[in-house]
């Protein structure tokens, strides 16, 4: 152990799923569910599971759009989620010793 | 209903950690050969026009713009319905429409030069090793936008098609050949990776079921 603490490590954000989730809305400005389902590889109830969860926390801004025969539900990170994901990067950098 | 609240959108990632995955994931929404088949089956077209009726090859050029709205939807319609749909940052579409503009100097520079070519050949006919030149412009057109192409996705199998190109305009202008063969093979080219891609996106990604979302 490097003695790096352990309480600056933000759980909510270290549950694999939804720092799946977090990580791949980084990288874009937006994407819908079936996107984000494809590229964490998560069941369908997960992602739907987790996403309202980051979105409870103001991690993510969500728009389940009507137009169009098949309806998209479309996610982006906020700036709090933003700010969550780097500042946890910086915790696990800090506690791996990276 | 949750309504979007919208958030600054973020200038590339702004973050240097993370470029790498943006990168791959940008890469990875190219592969389902949508782009690889509207572009061939556009060459197609375009090298038709040429080896047809090549005193209307003019109409060559308005081909591409027959293919774009039909493609797009195709695209929704099979390969989004089935991958998602993304929005990649504001970065990496600046770069997109930089390509774009990019392309269309190009364009135009090219054609001025294949247009001066013809009228100095028309009046004096002095100047036929140009128009033999002028023959590998309709490739060149194409060789240069891919290799643009190329090196904004990073994707090899763009040099590839860019390298096809160059070398069938090298080839046509050689034989003094009609310049719809540069144009067929490198559609060929592009068809052959294509079609496999795309088969092979539908396999991997069926449709998926939307109850959860």
């Amino acid at each position: 152990m490097t003695g790096a603490p352990l309480d600056e490590l933000d759980r909510f954000v270290h549950e694999p799923a939804r720092l799946a989730i977090l990580v791949t809305l980084a990288i874009v400005e937006e994407a819908d569910f079936v996107y984000l389902q494809r590229r964490t590889g998560l069941t369908a109830g997960n992602v739907a599971s987790h996403a309202s969860r980051l979105e409870e926390a103001g991690y993510l801004a969500v728009d389940k759009g009507t137009g169009g025969p098949r309806r998209r539900t479309v996610y982006r990170l906020t700036e709090a989620g933003r700010e969550a994901l780097a500042s946890y990067r910086r915790a696990i950098s800090a506690l791996l010793g990276l | 209903m949750a309504e979007l609240r919208r958030e600054r959108a973020p200038r590339g990632t702004g973050d240097p950690g993370l470029d790498g995955l943006e990168r791959a994931n940008y890469r990875l929404a190219l592969s389902d050969g949508i782009l690889d088949l509207g572009v061939g089956l556009m060459l197609l077209g375009m090298a038709a026009v040429w080896l047809l009726a090549e005193d209307l090859a003019g109409l060559a050029a308005i081909v591409p713009a027959a293919f774009i709205v039909p493609m797009l939807e195709i695209r929704r319609r099979t390969t989004e319905a089935r991958g998602g749909y993304v929005r990649f940052t504001a970065e990496r579409r600046a770069s997109e429409r930089a390509a774009l503009r990019g392309m269309l100097v190009l364009g135009m520079g090219f054609l001025t030069v294949a247009v001066v070519a013809y009228v100095l050949v028309r009046r004096g006919g002095t100047v036929v090793s140009m128009a033999s030149i002028g023959a590998g412009l309709p490739g060149l057109l194409i060789a240069l936008p891919l290799a643009l192409g190329a090196a904004l996705s990073g994707l090899m199998r763009v040099k590839v098609y860019a390298l096809v190109a160059l070398a069938t305009s090298a080839t046509v202008v050689a034989l003094e050949a009609n310049p719809g063969w540069s144009l067929l093979a490198t559609g060929v080219a592009m068809l052959g990776t294509g079609v496999p891609l795309l088969v092979h996106y539908l396999r991997k990604n069926p449709l998926p079921n939307l109850d959860a979302a």
